[in-house]
């Protein structure tokens, strides 16, 4: 019988691991009620975000988005979350920043050495991938980049997923290998359903920084850098360009570095949401078969 | 900023104000006694705006709401043996000086203080504080707001940023003032605000008197009961963020501000964890009418 693999993090009453300053903690409480003479108990959760842990990101995700697809997560057709995927091996990617970080994953330059702070917001272009590197890969393991329904990025990165909260710029997890212009034309070209990775966001880390935060603070030079990269991706985002073709995008994934470079049966259906405006991120937990 | 005023003060007038807030019975104060330092500071602030007309005269300009400047930098304040009492003097000379009592007492020190992990920002954080306007999450959110500058050094972080909302308002598309101005925003209380709980309100509202647009925001946990409201919230940030500017207050200096009307925050600053010699340190207070 064929193994299946949960590569979900789960829920647990304390926040996810991410730098979003809002109160993320779920809240368990109980209901009790009759029917028929019986007692039932029902738990509910409040304070329960939709991108939690691990989830999807619907086109809605972005404001700018939101009214181009108005459809609700429920409305999308299952065939979209179920089928065949490649999980592509990218964790040499993230080379060039391991000596900026501690054993723990915490970013370990002093953030008073200009010199260091610059060469870490450089090194982040490097963790971009190229059309080049997917076709390549590809060719190495015999995939047909049409025959897939997904395309997920293993990148190691989920082994430092906790349930804390930490500054933008100060955890490894924060610093993921992003999409080129090109690799995201390539899997629109391609008809992919979806993307996924095991990182916190499937984005150019940049986007971490907006100017305020203490590595840029301290250094004119690294506010400039990161203002000028921030206006030269703004339109070309892995968000904006993929969900902008209605290719959805899941986060937070939790991958075995057993099933890199395997082709998968994987599932991922979310729940049959259809409130209303409800069109941005859902709660999943994905599963995978490796194909032999 | 097209509305702000800058007050640079003399040598004179730091000597009148230096003699007001080092007032001969200042010593018996208790250090906690922050009531009586209030009694000492409202009488003073009488003799230093008879001593001070022309600071005294640009301060209350703040209370004309129709033609506010909304916000105030006075520079070059004197030292003083307390800086409590001197922010105290400056906000009785422009009103009454007032307290959220679930928020602290009168004077809040705004600097970084023991917090946990990943907690909300707040003037005990050192992390980036995005523009708001305070206690958003309290029923009757204060007019003005003070703060002195009693170390921030440059180099270190600590940018404070303004943000006019009559400035900001006219980035905005009818479409999104009129979701502004619903009462379907929900502010939930940080957890150092002992009222706690969610208050809901408008985010914008106009005075039909005057037609002078007033707002209650903080973007941290900030929700919406439609996404087309928070599609406007999003179009307010865009907005902020095209139009604020960036103010180093520096040691001795302190802003006043319509709390109302202009819309702070500033950027993270170095603390202890990055051996800062002297970490930044303000002052706060509240004032209404």
């Amino acid at each position: 019988m064929k193994q299946v693999i949960d590569i979900s993090h789960p829920i647990l009453k304390a926040p996810s691991c991410s730098f979003a300053a809002v109160d993320t903690i779920p809240k368990l409480s109980f209901e009790e009620g009759d029917s028929h003479g019986v007692t039932f108990v029902t738990s509910r959760v409040d304070n329960l975000h939709s991108n939690t842990c691990t989830h999807i990101d619907f086109p809605g995700h972005l404001a700018t988005l939101g009214r181009k697809f108005p459809k609700s997560i429920g409305m999308y057709p299952i065939e979209r979350f179920i089928g065949q995927v490649f999980i592509a091996d990218f964790c040499d990617k993230l080379k060039p920043l391991a000596p900026y970080f501690d054993k723990v994953g915490k970013l370990s330059v002093s953030l008073r050495d200009e010199t260091l702070v610059m060469s870490l917001l450089k090194a982040i272009d490097e963790l971009a991938i190229s059309k080049e590197d997917l076709i390549q890969l590809f060719k190495i393991y015999n995939v047909t980049a049409s025959s897939l329904k997904g395309l997920i990025l293993y990148t190691g990165l989920s082994g430092w997923w906790r349930y804390e909260k930490f500054e933008s710029w100060e955890y490894a997890y924060f610093y993921s290998p992003f999409l080129t212009e090109d690799a995201c034309d390539f899997l629109i070209e391609n008809k992919l359903s979806f993307v996924g990775i095991d990182a916190f966001q499937l984005e150019n880390s940049i986007i971490n920084f907006n100017g305020y935060e203490l590595p840029l603070v301290l250094h004119e030079a690294a506010r400039r850098h990161v203002a000028e990269r921030l206006s030269q991706i703004e339109l070309f985002n892995n968000h904006f360009v993929l969900l902008g073709k209605d290719i959805l995008i899941y986060e937070n994934l939790k991958i075995p570095a057993e099933i890199k470079n395997h082709l998968v049966e994987f599932s991922g259906v979310p729940l049959n949401m259809r409130l209303e405006g409800m069109n941005d991120n859902a709660l999943v937990r994905p599963y995978v078969s490796v194909i032999e | 900023m097209k509305r702000s005023i800058r007050y640079s003060l003399s040598t004179t007038e730091q000597d009148s104000f230096a003699k007001a807030c080092d007032a001969s019975d200042f010593n018996s104060v208790e250090e906690t006694d922050q009531k009586k330092l209030l009694e000492i500071a409202t009488v003073q602030a009488k003799l230093a705006a008879q001593e001070t007309p022309n600071l005294a005269q640009n301060v209350r300009y703040l209370r004309n709401l129709r033609n506010s400047p909304g916000l105030i930098v006075l520079e070059h304040l004197p030292k003083v043996k307390d800086p409590r009492l001197l922010i105290l003097i400056v906000g009785s000379i422009l009103g009454a000086v007032d307290r959220e009592a679930n928020e602290g007492d009168y004077v809040i020190p705004i600097k970084e203080q023991q917090t946990k992990p990943g907690e909300r920002p707040s003037f005990k954080t050192a992390g980036v504080f995005y523009f708001h306007t305070d206690l958003s999450y309290a029923p009757n959110p204060p007019l003005f707001l003070l703060m002195h500058s009693v170390v921030n050094n440059l180099g270190e972080g600590g940018l404070s940023l303004f943000a006019d909302i009559e400035v900001v308002i006219k980035k905005l598309s009818a479409l999104d003032i009129a979701e502004l101005q619903k009462p379907q925003f929900l502010f939930p209380a940080p957890p150092h605000y002992r009222g706690g709980g969610v208050v809901q309100f408008p985010i914008l509202t106009q005075s039909t008197e005057d037609e002078v647009w007033r707002l209650r925001f903080r973007r941290d946990n900030l929700r919406a009961e439609t996404r087309t409201g928070m599609e406007a919230v999003v179009q307010l940030i865009k907005a902020i963020n095209d139009s604020h500017e960036e103010v180093m207050l520096e040691t001795d200096s302190l802003v006043l501000l319509d709390n109302q009307s202009f819309l702070h925050g500033r950027t993270a600053f170095a603390g202890g964890g990055q051996n800062a010699k002297e970490p930044r340190h303000l002052n706060r207070i509240y004032v209404g009418m």
